[in-house]
């Protein structure tokens, strides 16, 4: 890719201009994916990104640049493009290759890429057996499969030199059920870091017939209620409340600005007891991980929550030295056209020591969100939003009639303090985060929680 | 990276050749260049400056009845052939589709004239800095309850556009688009609240920092003092570019390719009423004010102006011609694509008609002039959303109550046929690519207090 002694020459020249700090993220990225819609393949399609950036740091001052070309020629002109060399500055260590401690083995990535008509056949299984679920009223069903191999180096004027090669897949599987003039859909999108081999870890019949199963439910549903209750919010991707409601608040992007509920509040108590919060960069094969963050440093396993207690933010190099707090390996971006931020990873909530039976019989009237959406926030506001992909009403202690169009939100600083159950049956859930270093593979975990209220939109008629 | 109209020319007329010579019956090249230059500032200087200078090819190729698809980023003439490799392999794996095809035919090169669209102004880097300053500086000085600006910044972006297939299509395009954002944070009394507003143009004069500036501190002080609502049904105006927004989340009710596909609830629906007979929307690629002009689509056609819905009545989907020969109709120049994805519809600049209600904000409503979550809220398929929103409440047209912590929930489809009434005055959202009036819709459910 880019080779070392153009990288050298690339550093040197940064340096010239006075920069405290020098680093040039390489990438090179060949992407596939390959989609089944009404039964047949929509689309078959490959590509490659290719490109470069350059972080020029001046103190607390960030300047970026990038650019597809990997010619000396160009990447000198970038840096100085952004800032004139003065042609002096401190000589660049030699680099050193950093040796990867976490492996995160890829037996069919794309360059032991499985053949087509064996994907197809995947997808066609997918497909059959959604559809099987009921023939009159699955109207539709769109199933994909996107993997990507994503060559990475960083090079640092620290002296370091990181390579990494990460390979994506994910599963993608949409169902669209009708009634008459009544519609509605369901999705489920299992990935992880690693190649085909996760796929054929998969039982499509079981994870086609879930989400059949679940636009059926929704087409039958009627509207949820709205007003404050206690929700069961069930594992996995049910995690995505922590992730909105206080994961972003939580990285030094906006902590650094005090654009954050949280910052400042290193040591205090922020959350309800019972909860203990990770973000760890090290779990093997999962979607959000990875052996180097995108700026060359080891990723690493973070405790943000102890006990209710906050005990760290997630740092990237700039919000370090913007916070004087050290870095946490969070440092992450989507490609080499964004400058890295503090990013999450696999964010969770840790198990805890009840059964997901007892949280929802302590509930008389409630709703039980069996499966999240996605959602946003606002760090320095704290006020989240998510929607609920599946949802129940909980009455008498028990799961009652499905709802649909249900909406959860709240200020993530009170929700946390009003979580005061939670299960043992920790999972994570794959998604796509997106903030300021573009959209990147997270995921978000938990196991089953009980927020004791929480504010819900619906349409009941 | 300095490279020229005719090199770029040269590259994608090789390419189609390599295309060719390897076996596909067409071929079609779409090139997206862009520079780019981005300042931020934080405590009074310059924090973040970023540049760039990117070039994507992307290429489909047909054999028979099977495309394929490809990109690269790598212009070296061998990236270029592995590219040309990949898309014919992929072609040999799609579904064999007679309406699928590379179709639009050109005599000569299309070369519109896009002076209004790309200034050759030089803004010196000190003027560009210094209003990316300002843009932290101004909301903090006019109002000392904003205890911070985390986010604001200056974008100056050109970009160039080529379409070009084995039919003699050649077309090319370019603009540069000068944006400023700035989102302030305020603080009273231990409650906070924000606001962020932008603003763009086509000249870096056009920009306008103490608009930005007022908006931000007048409405993040409204929302100090914001305060839930009863549940229940109240009638709704959107503000215009929440109004955009949440129209841009359902446009899929336009679109033929989901129509083809199962995917559009309004398929099968030409020519019925679907909306209140008060609604007449417009998609305009040449509309003189609109930021989002389109000379050609993504296949080279030229648009002219598409009455979508004319009185309530479904008039006419976004066609690109693999739908335009599906559903038997003339293509009207829709097809949307980027180098690195697949052929799709879409539309340009969308103007929705005055209506004649002078008194579309009498009485009590709701004004929304925030939704969140819009990207997980709203099911297009079925037209069913709950999103979290901030506004202010009116009687006969006077701010009673700003609000916030409530959810929207409704059905757009049915939303749309219980329109209200539409105000007379055609306003600009802040893109300038959608244009519309006041719309009062009638009896949408929100959770409160």
């Amino acid at each position: 890719m880019l080779d070392k002694q153009i990288a050298d020459k690339v550093l040197e020249a940064g340096k010239s201009t006075g920069a405290d700090y020098v680093e040039i993220f390489a990438e090179q990225s060949y992407r596939s994916s390959l989609a089944l819609l009404s039964s047949e393949v929509e689309n078959c399609q490959s590509g490659i990104d290719a490109g470069v950036g350059v972080r020029l740091v001046f103190g607390e001052q960030v300047y970026y640049g990038y650019t597809n070309s990997m010619e000396e020629v160009d990447l000198i002109a970038l840096v100085f493009a952004q800032k004139r060399g003065r042609g002096e500055g401190a000589a660049v260590p030699a680099l050193r290759q950093l040796e990867i401690n976490q492996v995160h083995p890829c037996l069919e990535g794309l360059d032991r890429d499985v053949p087509i008509p064996e994907k197809i056949e995947f997808l066609r299984l997918l497909d059959q057996f959604a559809r099987r679920e009921d023939r009159e009223r699955v109207a539709q069903v769109r199933a994909g499969v996107n993997q990507t191999r994503q060559r990475i180096q960083v090079f640092t004027s620290e002296g370091t030199m990181a390579e990494e090669t990460r390979n994506y897949i994910r599963c993608i599987l949409s169902v669209i059920a009708a009634d008459g003039s009544r519609q509605s859909q369901a999705y489920e999108g299992p990935g992880a870091l690693k190649g085909w081999e996760f796929v054929r870890s998969l039982n499509p019949e079981e994870l086609a017939g879930m989400v059949g199963k679940r636009a059926l439910v929704k087409l039958g549903a009627r509207s949820c209620p709205g007003g404050n209750f206690p929700v069961v919010l069930q594992s996995g991707f049910g995690g995505v409340i922590f992730h909105e409601a206080c994961g972003h608040a939580l990285e030094t992007t906006a902590v650094a600005k005090k654009a954050s509920v949280f910052a400042d509040r290193l040591g205090e108590p922020i959350a309800s007891s019972c909860l203990s919060v990770v973000d760890d960069g090290t779990l093997q094969g999962e979607w959000g991980s990875s052996a180097f963050d995108d700026e060359g440093m080891p990723t690493q396993r973070t405790q943000l929550i102890k006990d209710g207690i906050l005990k760290s933010y997630m740092v990237d190099l700039v919000g370090s030295i913007q916070t004087g707090y050290a870095r946490t390996g969070s440092g992450r971006r989507q490609s080499y056209r964004y400058a890295p931020a503090s990013r999450m990873r696999n964010t969770y909530i840790e198990a805890g020591p009840c059964s997901v039976g007892e949280l929802i019989a302590s509930i008389p009237y409630g709703l039980y969100a069996h499966k999240m959406g996605g959602g946003s926030v606002s760090p320095g506001t704290g006020e989240f939003n998510f929607s609920v992909d599946e949802a129940y009403i909980i009455r008498d202690g028990k799961v009652a009639e499905p709802v649909r169009s249900a909406t959860l939100i709240g200020s993530g600083a009170e929700v946390i303090q009003k979580i005061s159950m939670v299960a043992d049956n920790l999972e994570l859930g794959e998604g796509i985060c997106g903030s300021v270093s573009g959209n990147i593979p997270v995921t978000v975990g938990q196991p089953a929680i009980k927020v004791d209220q929480i504010l819900v939109g619906g349409d009941e008629e | 990276m300095s490279v020229t109209v005719e090199q770029t020319r040269e590259e994608i007329s090789r390419t189609l050749d390599m295309a060719l010579d390897s076996g596909a019956d067409a071929a079609e090249v779409l090139v997206a260049r862009s520079e780019k230059r981005t300042l931020k500032a934080q405590k009074g200087r310059i924090s973040e400056s970023e540049i760039s200078s990117t070039r994507s090819i992307g290429i489909r190729v047909q054999r028979g009845e099977q495309l394929g698809i490809s990109y690269s980023e790598s212009w070296g003439e061998s990236d270029r052939r592995k590219m040309v490799e990949m898309a014919l392999a992929n072609s040999l794996h799609t579904k064999r589709d007679p309406a699928q095809g590379i179709r639009v035919s050109q005599d000569g090169p299309y070369l519109p004239d896009c002076s209004a669209e790309f200034s050759e102004e030089q803004v010196p880097l000190e003027e560009q800095e210094a209003l990316a300053v300002r843009l932290e500086s101004e909301p903090m000085a006019r109002d000392r309850r904003v205890i911070v600006v985390p986010y604001s910044g200056l974008n100056v972006t050109s970009g160039e556009s080529f379409v070009a297939n084995s039919l003699g299509v050649f077309c090319t395009d370019r603009s540069r688009l000068y944006s400023c954002y700035t989102y302030a944070l305020m603080e009273e009394n231990g409650i906070r609240a924000d606001f962020g507003e932008s603003s763009l143009g086509r000249r870096f004069g056009d920009l306008d920092v103490g608009h930005c500036a007022e908006v931000v501190c007048r409405e993040a002080a409204l929302r100090l003092e914001a305060k839930p609502l009863p549940g229940g049904s109240y009638d709704v105006i959107f503000q215009i570019d929440v109004l955009e927004a949440l129209l841009e989340s359902f446009d899929l009710m336009f679109c033929a390719l989901a129509a083809k596909n199962k995917l559009n609830p309004m398929a099968g629906k030409l020519g019925e009423k679907i909306a209140s007979e008060a609604l007449t929307v417009w998609d305009l690629p040449r509309k003189p004010e609109s930021l989002r002009k389109s000379y050609f689509d993504a296949e080279g056609a030229v648009p002219e102006d598409l009455r979508l819905l004319d009185r309530g009545v479904l008039r006419e989907f976004y066609h690109n011609s693999e739908t335009a020969a599906f559903f038997g109709v003339p293509s009207n120049g829709r097809a949307s694509r980027h180098p690195k994805g697949p052929l799709g519809t879409g539309g340009n600049c969308t103007l929705v008609e005055p209506g004649e209600d002078a008194g579309v904000r009498s009485g009590t409503f709701l004004e929304i002039d925030d939704l969140d979550g819009l990207h997980s809220g709203c099911d297009p398929i079925s037209g069913d959303f709950s999103l979290p929103c901030k506004g202010k409440l009116f009687v006969d047209n006077q701010m009673r109550q700003a609000v916030k912590d409530v959810t929207l929930a409704g059905n757009f489809y049915r939303m749309l046929r219980e329109i209200q009434g539409i105000g007379p005055t055609l306003r600009p959202a802040t893109s300038r690519s959608f244009f519309a009036p006041d719309i009062r819709f009638g009896k949408l459910s929100v959770a409160g207090d």
